[in-house]
C-alpha cells in the first residue's frame, strides 16, 4: 500500500526549525541513515547469516538447472537409450528441489529480517513520536507524520526484503552461470556478459536520472491529498458559501496537473523498464546467430546452445534483480532522510537527575518568565506567586499569551527566558510524568478520542472508580445528558461516534480533568461553549471538589472569573493589572473597563431594577452574603 | 460524466451507515471501471489490436530456433543461419516497439479515465451532506481520494495489460504447440491443471490475507491519526503508555499479517517452480523418447523447452499479480461504497424560485434528531419576520447549534418544515438557499492559504479593499497587522498557527464579505474572543446586520441585549421568548441566567458606568 506523501516541504528545513529551536542545549542531532538501519539489521545477525547462506546456496542449485537440461538434450542428439535419461531427469529434478529448499529458506530469513526491523523501527519511531513535544507537532502535518511512519518504513522493509532474498542468490546465481558458460565458449559468454551488464548499467543511470520526475509526481500526490483533506475539514464552510464549484474547480487543476506529470513520468520511466529485457530478448538473436555458426561448425553443440538460451533468461532475472536491489537502495537512502525528522530528540523531556514530585501541593511561581517564537515575544518578563489553593482567573484579549502563560507549567513549551516553578522547583527538573501527573490541563479546542464517553473521562486517572466516573459527570453537568445519548456512559464519542455539541465536548474535557483530582487545574477558556449558569454551576462545584487545588482559569467572561481570588489581566505578553475582583474595579482600570462592557449599559439595568422587585432581593441577598 | 456522479442502475443508493453493509459484486465493479473506460473505447481496441500482435510474434521467436537447429545447423549451412538470426532480432525489436505503443496510449487512456474517476469521486464526496461528514472521519475520506485511486492507477495502466498480455501469450503458446507437434504438446500440459489449481488455490487465500493486511493497514494508520491529532492530551494526561500499547498492537498485528501473506506466497511459488521443473522433465523424457523414435526433432524439442518455460511465465506473472490485482479491486470496492453514498439533504429536482427575496425564517412544528429516537429538537414553532434580530440562549445542549443548523440546512427536518421567505428550505435550490442563510459556526475552519484567500474563500475576482473592509468590520484587522506579511500571512494546516478567537474573527469577515444580504446565523461566532474585541465587533455589525434578519447564538448575554428578540431554549424547545425586558419582568429562565452573570454589587456600578 503506497500512502502519498504529505511532505511537500524539505526535509532541511524541518530539520533547521528543530536545531534552532533546541540550539541552547547543543546536542548531537540524531541522522537516520543506513549506520543507523544496520543497527537494526545487527540485532538479528543470525537471520541474515541463514538468508546469505541458502542465498548461495539457491544461487548455485539455480545457476546448475539449465546445464543439466542442455546435457539431457546432447544425451538425445547422441542417442542415449531411454533408461539411461532416467538418471538426467532425476538429477534435474534433484537440483531443483534444492533450489526450492533454498529460495523457502531464503524467503524465510530474508522476511524474518525485514519485518522483524520494520516492526523494531516503527515501534521506536512511535515510542520517539510520544515523547516530541508540542512545538514539534504543531510544525508537522499529521498527514505527513503519518506518511512518514507508514510509507517510508515499508521502504525500508521492501529493500531489507529483496536484499537479503535476491541480492545474494542473484550475484551467485551470475557468478556460477559465468563459469559455466565460460568452459563452453568465452568469447560469447563474454559478449553476453558486456552487452547485459551495460544494459543494466544504463538502467541504474536512468533511474537515477529518472527519480526527480517521480518525485514531482509524488509532491503533486502530495498536493492533491493536501487539498482534500483542506476541503474535507472545511466542508462546512464550503457549503455555506456555496464553494463547491470553487473547490471542485481547483482541484481538477491539481489533478490535471497530476496527470500531465504522472504520464511525463511514465513516458520516460516505461521504456527504461522495458530496456534490458528487449537487450536480453536481442541477445537472443546473437546467440541463435553465433551459436548456430558455431553449432554448424562443430564447436558447439545443440545442448550448448540451448544452455545459451536458458541462460539469457536466467542472466537477465538476476541482473534486474540486481539492478532492482540498488533502486530501493537508493529509495530506502531517500525515506531514511525522511524518517531523520522523527527521531530528533524533544525538546521537552525529564532530566536524568529529574526530581520526582510525589506529593504535589500546586505552589507555583513565575520568575521573570519570557517566550519569544521566531522573533517575536509573546510574553515578556513574567513574574508571579500563586501560594497553592489559589483560584487564579486570566483574562484579557485575543491573542494576548494567556494560553502561552499556563502551557508553560505543564511544560506544553519550555520559556525562553526565567523559570517557573512548582512547589519550589523548577519544572524543568522535575520528573515529567510526575509534573502531569500534577497538572490536569484542559485545552482551548477539545480533543475526544473515538473511545466510549466513559473511557474519554477516564483518561484523566486510570484506576478511577465508577464513582468517581459519575461525581465527575455530575459535576461537569455532563450527567444532565447522559438520557439524550443512545448508550449514556457507553455511548461512542470522537470522531467515529455519536455528535456532541461544543459545550458537551467542552464539559467531557472539564470531567476528564475533574477525574484526575490534580494539585494544579487549568482550565484555558473551557468553558467557552457552556452557558453562563452551568458554568456557574460547574465551577462552584468544583471550587468545592478541588479544595485547596491551584486552579488557573482562562476566561473572556468576567462572571466566569470574578470569583477568583487573584484576576489577572494580561495584554500583550504582559500582565497589566491583578488582584481581586473588587480591588481591580476599585483600580478603575482594564478590568473595571471591561467589566462595565460586559455588564453593557449600566443605566438599562437599574432601570431594570427598579422595575423589578425579585432582582432587588436577589442583589440583597448576593450583598448580605459577600 | 457528470458532476453527480455515475448512476449505476441495479444498486439501489445506500445512506453513510448502510455504506458497511452492501456487497460489492466483482461484476459491479468492473461496471464501474468500464464506465470511466468507455469513452475512450477506439485507444482501447487499438491496444488490444497491439496486444494480439505481440502475443503472436513472441510465439514466433521459439519457432525460429526450432527452424535455425532442424534446418541449417542439422544441414550445415553457415548461410542459412544468418538470415534467421537477423529475422529474431527484427521481430524482437517489433515486439518492444509495438508493447511500447500500446503501453503508451493505455497509460494516457487509463490516466484521463483516473482523472474522471477522481473528479467524480471528490465532487461526489464535496456533495455529501453534513450527516455523512459527522460519521465519517476525514482520513478516511482522504484515503479513498489518495491510496485507493493509487491502487486503480496500478490496475488501470500496468494490470490490466500485464493479464491480457499474458492471457493472449498463454493460448497462443498453447495454439503453437498444438500445431507443431501436438504429442509433445500434450505432454508438456501435463502440469498445467495443476498449475491452475495451484493458482485458483492459494489465490484464494492470498486474497483473504491480503484483505486483512489491508484493513490492519487502515485501522493503523486510523489510530495514528488519531493519536497524533490528540498527542497534547496524551502526554498532558500521561496516557503514553495507553498508546504506545495500542500502537503495538497494531504493529505485532500489521507483522503477523505481512509475515502470513509472504508464507502463503513462498508456499505458493515454491510449489509453481517445483512445477515448471517437473513440466520440463515431461518435455525432455517424453520429446528426447520422440527424437529417438522419430516423432519429434531435436529441434522441435529445444523449441518446446523454450515454450514450456514461456507457457509456464504467464502464470508466474499472473500469480504476481494476483495481489496487486487484488489490491486494486478491494481499493475499487471501498470507491465503488463510496460512490453509492447518497445524501439525504439534496436540492429538490425542480426547485421553486423565489421571485422576491423574502427574508423571514419559520420553524413549523419541527422534530429533528441526529440520531433514530434521540430527538434534540421537540416540535419547535418559530416565526422571525424580516429584519428582525433574534438571539438564542440556553444551557449546552438545548438544541441551539442543531437549530442554527437547520436554518442553514445543513440536516433535514425528521418532522415538519422550516422556510426561508414562506419556501420550504428543501424546496430551495443550493444557490438560493446560500444566498438567503449564512451560517458562522463555533469552530470555523481556516484553510491552508493566505489570510487573504481565507477570507475570500479563494475567490481572485474580490478586491483587496473589499477584504480588508470587511476583515476591520470583523475587528480582525487588529491582529492581522500585527502579523509579519500581514494578509499574505500563509496559515498552517487547519489555520494551527492561529488562536481559536483569531480563526473566529476570519470567519466573521469570511461572512461578511460574502452574501452581504442573507440572514446571518452565528454559533457562539465570538466565543472565545474578549469581551472587548467583541463589543468592538457588536459596533460594527450592529451597523451592518440593520435591517437584516440574524440569529444569534451566544453565552454572553451583554452579546445579545439589543437584538429585539430572544428565545430561551431549553432541552429542544422554545420555553420563554420575548425582549431584555420582557424576559426579566417574566422572571424565568433568562432572568436567572441574567442574574448569574451581571449582578454586581450596586455600589460598583455607579462609578464604572461613568468610565463606560
Amino acid at each position: 500500500m503506497q500512502i502519498v506523501s504529505l511532505g511537500v516541504r524539505s526535509v532541511v528545513s524541518d530539520l533547521a526549525g528543530v536545531v534552532v529551536s533546541g540550539a541552547s542545549n547543543e546536542v548531537q542531532v540524531p541522522v537516520a541513515d543506513m549506520r543507523w538501519l544496520w543497527a537494526y539489521i545487527m540485532r538479528h545477525r543470525w537471520d541474515a547469516v541463514g538468508a546469505f547462506f541458502t542465498g548461495v546456496v539457491g544461487g548455485i542449485a539455480t545457476a546448475a538447472e539449465p546445464f543439466v537440461i542442455g546435457v539431457i538434450i546432447d544425451h538425445v542428439q547422441q542417442g542415449v537409450r531411454f533408461d539411461q535419461m532416467w538418471g538426467d531427469i532425476a538429477l534435474m529434478i534433484g537440483i531443483a528441489i534444492i533450489a526450492i529448499v533454498a529460495f523457502f529458506g531464503m524467503r524465510h530469513f530474508s522476511g524474518n529480517i525485514a519485518y522483524a526491523v520494520n516492526y523494531d523501527i516503527r515501534r521506536d519511531l512511535y515510542e520517539n513520536l510520544l515523547r516530541l513535544d508540542n512545538s514539534f507537532y504543531q510544525r508537522q502535518a499529521i498527514g505527513d507524520l503519518i506518511s512518514r511512519i507508514h510509507s517510508d518504513t515499508e521502504m525500508i522493509w521492501r529493500l531489507l526484503a529483496i536484499g537479503f532474498n535476491r541480492a545474494f542468490s542473484a550475484s551467485f546465481n551470475l557468478l556460477v552461470i559465468f563459469v559455466l558458460l565460460a568452459f563452453v565458449n568465452l568469447p560469447l559468454t563474454a559478449l553476453v556478459f558486456v552487452v547485459l551488464l551495460v544494459s543494466t548499467t544504463f538502467q541504474i543511470r536512468a533511474g537515477a536520472a529518472l527519480t526527480p520526475m517521480f518525485e514531482q509526481v509524488q509532491d503533486q500526490a502530495g498536493k492533491m491529498a493536501s487539498l482534500v483533506q483542506d476541503a474535507i475539514s472545511g466542508i462546512q464552510t464550503i457549503k455555506t458559501f456555496g464553494r463547491e464549484d470553487s473547490i471542485n474547480a481547483r482541484f481538477a487543476a491539481e489533478n490535471i496537473e497530476y496527470r500531465r506529470r504522472w504520464l511525463f513520468f511514465k513516458r520516460r520511466n516505461e521504456p527504461v523498464g522495458m530496456l534490458p529485457n528487449m537487450i536480453s530478448q536481442s541477445t537472443m538473436g546473437v546467440v541463435v546467430l553465433f551459436g548456430g555458426i558455431l553449432a554448424v561448425q562443430g564447436t558447439f553443440t545443440l545442448g550448448n546452445f540451448t544452455q545459451f538460451l536458458l541462460y539469457l533468461g536466467w542472466i537477465s532475472q538476476s541482473l534486474l534483480q540486481l539492478g532492482m536491489t540498488y533502486q530501493r537502495y537508493q529509495q530506502t537512502r531517500g525515506a531514511l532522510t525522511r524518517l531523520t525528522v522523527l527521531i530528533q530528540p524533544t525538546q521537552v523531556a525529564s532530566l536524568p537527575d529529574a526530581v520526582p514530585l510525589p506529593a504535589p501541593h500546586g505552589d507555583l511561581r513565575f520568575e521573570h518568565v519570557s517566550v519569544e517564537m521566531e522573533g517575536t515575544t509573546l510574553l515578556s518578563n513574567v513574574s508571579l506567586d500563586i501560594p497553592a489553593g489559589t483560584v487564579v482567573g486570566i483574562i484579557g484579549p485575543t491573542g494576548c499569551g494567556k494560553t502561552l502563560l499556563v502551557s508553560l507549567i505543564a511544560r506544553v513549551l519550555d520559556p525562553s527566558e526565567g523559570r517557573v516553578l512548582v512547589d519550589g522547583h523548577d519544572v524543568r527538573t522535575l520528573d515529567l510524568e510526575d509534573l502531569r501527573r500534577a497538572i490536569a490541563y484542559v485545552p482551548q479546542s477539545t480533543f475526544l478520542f473515538s473511545a466510549p464517553l466513559s473511557e474519554n473521562i477516564r483518561m484523566g486517572k486510570r484506576e478511577a472508580t465508577d464513582e468517581e466516573l459519575s461525581r465527575a459527570a455530575h459535576i461537569s453537568r455532563m450527567s444532565n445528558d447522559l438520557a439524550q445519548l443512545p448508550h449514556g456512559m457507553d455511548t461512542l464519542v470522537g470522531e467515529k461516534g455519536v455528535m456532541l455539541s461544543g459545550g458537551q465536548k467542552q464539559r467531557v474535557a472539564i470531567a476528564r480533568a475533574i477525574v484526575r483530582d490534580p494539585a494544579i487545574l487549568v482550565l484555558d477558556d473551557a468553558l467557552s461553549s457552556v452557558d453562563t449558569r452551568t458554568a456557574a454551576d460547574i465551577l462552584h462545584d468544583m471550587r468545592a471538589v478541588l479544595q485547596a487545588r491551584t486552579s488557573l482559569i482562562i476566561a473572556h467572561r468576567i462572571s466566569t472569573v470574578k470569583d477568583c481570588d487573584l484576576i489577572l489581566v494580561m495584554d500583550d505578553g504582559q500582565i497589566v493589572e491583578s488582584g481581586t475582583h473588587a480591588a481591580l474595579i476599585a483600580q478603575q482600570g482594564v478590568y473595571a473597563h471591561m467589566a462595565a462592557r460586559e455588564r453593557g449599559d449600566s443605566r438599562v439595568d437599574a432601570a431594570v431594577s427598579e422595575a423589578e422587585p425579585v432582582m432587588e432581593e436577589e442583589v440583597e441577598r448576593v450583598r448580605s452574603s459577600s | 460524466m457528470s458532476a453527480s456522479g455515475p448512476q449505476v442502475n441495479g444498486m439501489k443508493r445506500l445512506t453513510a451507515t448502510e455504506l458497511q453493509q452492501e456487497a460489492i459484486t466483482d461484476r459491479y465493479l468492473l461496471r464501474m471501471l468500464g464506465q470511466f473506460l468507455s469513452p475512450y473505447k477506439l485507444q482501447i481496441g487499438i491496444v488490444f489490436v497491439g496486444l494480439l500482435a505481440v502475443s503472436v510474434l513472441s510465439v514466433v521467436l521459439p519457432y525460429l530456433i526450432q527452424l535455425v537447429v532442424d534446418g541449417p545447423i542439422t544441414s550445415g549451412d553457415i548461410n542459412q543461419v544468418v538470415p534467421f538470426g537477423i529475422a529474431y532480432f527484427v521481430v524482437v525489436i517489433t515486439i518492444f516497439v509495438l508493447r511500447f505503443g500500446y503501453i503508451y496510449l493505455l497509460q494516457t487512456v487509463g490516466q484521463n479515465a483516473l482523472l474522471d474517476l477522481r473528479r467524480t469521486l471528490f465532487a461526489h464526496i464535496m456533495r455529501q451532506d453534513m450527516r455523512f461528514f459527522n460519521v465519517t472521519p476525514v482520513g478516511q475520506l482522504v484515503a479513498r481520494m489518495s491510496n485507493d485511486i493509487e491502487a486503480l492507477t496500478e490496475l488501470m495502466s500496468t494490470s490490466i495489460v500485464m493479464v491480457a498480455s499474458n492471457m493472449m501469450t498463454l493460448i497462443g503458446i498453447i495454439v503453437a504447440m498444438l500445431l507443431i507437434n501436438w504429442r509433445l504438446a500434450l505432454i508438456s500440459f501435463i502440469v498445467l491443471p495443476v498449475m491452475i489449481y495451484m493458482t485458483i488455490y492459494f489465490r484464494k487465500r492470498l486474497r483473504e490475507s491480503s484483505g486483512r493486511y489491508h484493513r490492519v493497514v487502515a485501522e493503523t494508520l486510523s489510530y495514528i491519526n488519531e493519536q497524533f491529532g490528540g498527542m497534547l492530551i496524551v502526554q498532558l494526561f500521561n496516557r503514553q503508555p495507553i498508546s504506545r500499547e495500542g500502537f503495538n498492537q497494531k504493529n505485532l498485528e500489521y507483522r503477523e499479517v505481512h509475515t502470513l501473506l509472504r508464507d502463503q506466497y513462498t508456499r505458493y511459488a515454491s510449489v509453481l517452480q517445483i512445477l515448471t521443473t517437473i513440466g520440463l522433465a515431461f518435455v525432455l523424457y517424453g520429446g528426447g523418447q520422440g527424437v529417438l523414435m522419430g516423432w519429434a526433432t531435436l529441434g522441435m524439442l529445444i523449441s518446446f523447452v523454450e515454450y514450456t518455460r514461456r507457457m509456464f511465465e504467464p502464470i508466474v506473472s499472473l500469480s504476481e499479480q494476483i495481489a496487486q490485482i487484488q489490491t486494486a479491486l478491494s481499493a475499487g470496492e471501498r470507491i465503488a461504497r463510496m460512490l453509492h453514498v447518497e445524501p439525504e439533504v439534496v436540492q429538490a429536482n425542480h426547485p421553486v424560485k423565489p421571485t422576491v427575496q423574502t427574508l423571514t425564517v419559520e420553524f413549523d412544528e419541527v422534530t429533528f434528531g441526529y440520531e433514530n429516537g434521540h430527538p434534540v429538537i421537540h416540535d419547535l414553532d418559530l416565526v422571525i419576520p424580516m429584519g428582525q434580530r433574534v438571539a438564542v440562549v440556553g444551557a449546552t445542549g438545548a438544541g441551539k447549534t442543531s437549530l442554527a443548523g437547520l436554518v442553514g440546512r445543513f440536516y433535514d427536518v425528521t418532522e415538519g418544515s422550516v422556510r426561508i421567505g414562506g419556501f420550504d428550505v428543501r424546496d430551495l435550490s443550493n444557490d438560493d438557499l446560500r444566498h438567503s442563510v449564512t451560517v458562522v459556526p463555533q469552530n470555523p475552519y481556516c484553510f491552508t492559504g493566505t489570510i487573504a484567500e481565507n477570507i475570500s474563500l479563494f475567490d481572485d475576482s474580490i478586491p483587496r479593499a473589499k477584504v480588508i473592509e470587511a476583515a476591520k468590520t470583523a475587528c480582525a484587522n487588529g491582529f492581522i497587522e500585527r502579523l509579519p506579511q500581514l494578509y499574505d500571512t500563509m496559515l498552517m494546516p487547519g489555520g494551527a498557527n492561529l488562536s481559536q478567537g483569531q480563526r473566529q474573527l476570519i470567519a466573521l469577515a469570511r461572512a461578511l464579505l460574502h452574501h452581504p444580504h442573507s440572514i446571518l446565523v452565528l454559533d457562539e461566532a465570538t466565543s472565545n474572543i474578549d469581551t472587548e474585541t467583541e463589543e468592538a465587533i457588536q459596533t460594527g455589525l450592529h451597523r451592518i446586520l440593520q435591517g437584516r434578519t440574524s440569529i444569534v447564538i451566544a453565552h454572553r448575554l451583554s452579546t445579545i441585549r439589543e437584538v429585539d428578540r430572544i428565545l430561551v431554549m431549553r432541552l429542544g424547545e422554545i420555553v420563554e421568548q420575548g425582549n431584555h425586558e420582557e424576559l426579566l419582568a417574566l422572571n424565568g429562565l433568562y432572568a436567572q441566567l441574567y442574574r448569574r452573570q451581571f449582578v454586581e454589587e450596586p455600589e460598583e456600578d455607579m462609578p464604572t458606568s461613568e468610565t463606560v
